[in-house]
């Protein structure tokens, strides 16, 4: 399979990789293997693609081949902050947590705000179990960088994981206003709603999720739902349902919509449409479970 | 028209003095492309406050850039927006802290006596040394050797209004036109050459020096850099508060338009 | 002292849902019944990777997996999680609640943390959690799915089996959960017990 795989689809499959940031290491270290294997020049790009092997093979623990990336790496680019972030990462697979950080910490004395080296030394903080340094390193980063989205929504994964939902709620409502166009944000937000108690925020969430996906939709009562309206919309289900049951304070002042037993029905009905589509026969087995948990109260 | 045999060129000034010239402006500038890689220095690492210091701004754009129908319920968007309001009023992302009490508000910094503004001032005007220079040094070579040769013949005709720029250093008034004198073969080249040097030296090349020609070396860094952050952020707040008051929620009624596209509402 | 066997289609679902999102939390909930002091696990159930420490899509995922449990003669008996970090073997507060919640259903629920070091070895990757009180212990008195321990599998060889699934056929690659099932209804075949048994079946 290896030798029938060409260099270019290789080439093609990894800078697909590369552009949306996905981390199928098994995969990419056998798409690199090949090209390095293959010797023959590929120019520029093949120094990132030696930076993806490098994290690929630290990633699945052939940490040779990640040692001879990294000393190719390294001679080609002697003093690049980026090469020193991928030393950084090389030794945390084998070296003590204290002296990986002292290796950040040094990095970042002579460059404060490399913002790389930061994420790395707060990596290791919550890997070691120091949550708390890791929350406060985070919220100094996204003081100074405000921008970044992946440690807005580290924060707020660092949050939820210590059961503190608010303020997860907090961290995520800047990744919706850097990033307010992802609906799989907008989930995230409604299900951190959901679990720190607020419900009538959490189905306003749902119901803006549901609103984003199916948009677009020309036949919308004949089309089920796909993708992460399904979700939503399960959400919706769930909520409203609670809401129905419990009428529930929201801690944000979010009002009950009065159409709430409108909802319910509705949503209701398109968590069946999804399981009554055209594909019946392999979802039948799920549809009997659903149509169990959708009528239930 | 004048006969053919009106000027005739001397092969000898095609060979020792086009040439060379051309080729000369071509060398340097590869040469000054690679003098240009040499000198220069690394950009400058910012210290973690005044990278804060330079992006506070955003905060506050990104929040008032969805305000109209923002992703976020009202409490968080007013808690986040006094949150800002507060902050620039007081001056807390400023790079050197808030003012203290007393203290007079500091103007926009003196790029002279700021050394990190003079920093920026001086490798612009090191890469502008490297540009000028050499273009000098030709000009005045191509002035004290070959002023007033005329090196080529065009081999179309032109109107008398080119005159001026193809003959520069020859004060006739009755030359044909189509005739190219060394002076204005030279600018020619200076400006002409930089298709050459992308395909010689990739596109981001350093060695056009028509381009440097437009950009001042001091007008450049000023924009950029010493910029009175506090006046910015006393600017933004009303900005902040211009916006809270045109904020809805995309959350409000969501249910109403989710009923209404199933025909339910 | 109850006993525990797993049967190695549990045990293979769960460490493909482990494979599949190595840099991921992942959790589920096993099946099983209990015949007299001895609860057999048939059968997981992969419920999410995206996030586990979030509660709505567990909720729904819970309920709809005891129902299913149910309309196969079968409990929840159990529940399994793995983390993203290889050396947290911890079962976090979210592990936690959720197998109380499971132990109010089922008296002797046990729960499972996936061992991310023993993972690519011969060994048993999953690390039993019992309940002492409110808190969850690890059994670590003897090593689990050793000779005399007190969980066992129903065959032999079974994680040299999951590895060579793993490694050779790349099986947890076309493997799909709660999750994404809830992206896509056709995919993650999740009670679907009986094709995937004799899909695995012939391997073994």
């Amino acid at each position: 399979m290896m030798a029938l795989m060409s260099l270019a689809t290789a080439l093609d499959q990894l800078s697909t990789f590369r552009t949306n940031n996905s981390r199928s290491s098994q995969e990419t270290f056998k798409h690199a293997s090949v090209i390095i294997k293959s010797s023959q020049k590929i120019g520029d790009d093949g120094w990132a693609v030696l930076e993806q092997l490098f994290l690929a093979a630290v990633d699945i623990g052939r940490l040779d081949v990640a040692d001879e990336c990294l000393k190719q790496l390294s001679t080609q680019f002697p003093d690049s902050p980026r090469v020193e972030v991928l030393t950084g990462i090389r030794m945390e697979a084998t070296e003590s947590p204290d002296v990986v950080l002292q290796y950040y910490n040094g990095l970042l004395e002579a460059d404060s705000a490399n913002a790389a080296v930061w994420k790395r030394k707060i990596s290791v903080l919550r890997r070691t179990g120091k949550v708390e340094k890791a929350v406060e390193e985070l919220s100094q980063l996204l003081d100074t960088i405000y921008t970044d989205v992946d440690g807005w929504l580290e924060l707020a994964d660092l949050y939820a994981s210590c059961n503190q939902y608010t303020q997860a709620l907090q961290a995520l409502s800047h990744v919706l206003l850097l990033a307010s166009q992802n609906p799989f944000y907008f989930q995230q937000y409604a299900e951190t709603a959901y679990t720190a108690g607020d419900l009538p925020l959490a189905l306003k969430y749902h119901l803006i999720v549901v609103d984003m996906c199916e948009r677009d939709l020309d036949d919308i009562k004949t089309t089920p739902p796909t993708g992460l309206a399904v979700r939503a919309w399960m959400g919706v289900k769930l909520c409203a349902r609670r809401i129905i049951l419990h009428s529930p304070p929201s801690a944000s002042g979010t009002a009950i919509p009065k159409s709430i037993n409108v909802i319910e029905q509705l949503a209701t009905e398109r968590v069946l449409a999804a399981y009554s589509s055209s594909k019946r026969d392999k979802s039948a087995m799920n549809r009997e479970v659903v149509v169990s948990w959708v009528g239930a109260r | 028209m004048a006969g053919p045999a009106s000027l005739y060129l001397d092969p000898q000034i095609r060979d020792w003095v086009l040439f060379p010239i051309t080729l000369v402006m071509i060398l340097v500038g590869i040469l000054r492309h690679y003098v240009v890689i040499l000198l220069q220095s690394p950009p400058k690492k910012l210290p973690r406050e005044a990278v804060r210091e330079q992006r506070a701004l955003t905060r506050s754009q990104v929040l008032r850039a969805t305000s109209a129908n923002s992703p976020i319920p009202p409490t968080y968007y007013k808690s986040i927006s006094r949150h800002l309001y507060d902050a620039f009023e007081a001056g807390t992302y400023l790079k050197d802290g808030p003012p203290r009490e007393g203290e007079a508000p500091k103007g926009p910094p003196n790029p002279m006596t700021d050394p990190a503004a003079m920093d920026g001032m001086m490798a612009g005007m090191k890469t502008q040394m490297v540009m000028m220079v050499p273009q000098m040094v030709i000009m005045g070579w191509i002035n004290f050797f070959f002023q007033g040769f005329v090196l080529i013949k065009l081999p179309f005709p032109l109107t008398l209004g080119f005159k001026s720029m193809l003959q520069r250093g020859i004060e006739t008034t009755d030359m044909d036109v189509r005739w190219v004198s060394s002076l204005s073969w030279y600018f020619l080249n200076f400006f002409g050459l930089n298709g050459l040097y992308r395909l010689i030296l990739g596109g981001d090349n350093s060695a056009d020096s028509s381009r440097d020609m437009n950009a001042n070396a001091f007008a450049a860094p000023q924009a950029a850099g010493p910029q009175d952050f506090g006046k910015l952020f006393k600017a933004e707040k009303d900005n902040l508060e211009f916006a809270e008051g045109s904020y809805t929620w995309v959350g409000d009624g969501v249910e109403d338009r989710v009923l209404q596209r199933y025909g339910k509402a | 002292m109850v006993q525990y066997t797993v049967d190695p289609q549990a045990y293979f679902k769960v460490i493909f849902h482990a494979a599949k999102h190595p840099h991921l939390p992942v959790n589920g909930v096993l099946l099983g019944k209990e015949e007299g002091s001895t609860v057999s696990i048939v059968d997981a159930i992969p419920l999410l990777h995206h996030w586990t420490s979030l509660s709505p899509m567990m909720e729904i995922g819970l309920d709809l997996a005891g129902r299913h449990a149910e309309s196969a003669g079968l409990s929840l008996v159990g529940y399994y999680q793995a983390c993203e970090r290889v050396e947290d073997k911890s079962l976090a507060p979210v592990g936690e609640r959720v197998a109380s919640k499971l132990q109010e259903g089922f008296k002797n629920t046990v729960a499972f943390v996936v061992d991310g070091e023993k993972m690519g070895s011969d060994e048993a990757a999953l690390i039993p959690f019992l309940p002492q009180g409110t808190i969850w212990r690890p059994q670590s008195d003897q090593t689990a799915f050793s000779v005399g321990s007190s969980f066992q599998f129903t065959a032999k060889n079974v994680p040299q089996k999951a590895l060579a699934l793993v490694r050779e056929e790349w099986r947890h690659e076309a493997f799909g959960d709660f999750d994404d099932h809830l992206e896509d209804v056709t995919i993650g075949k999740l009670f679907e017990t009986i094709p995937q048994r004799l899909t695995l079946l012939q391997i073994g």
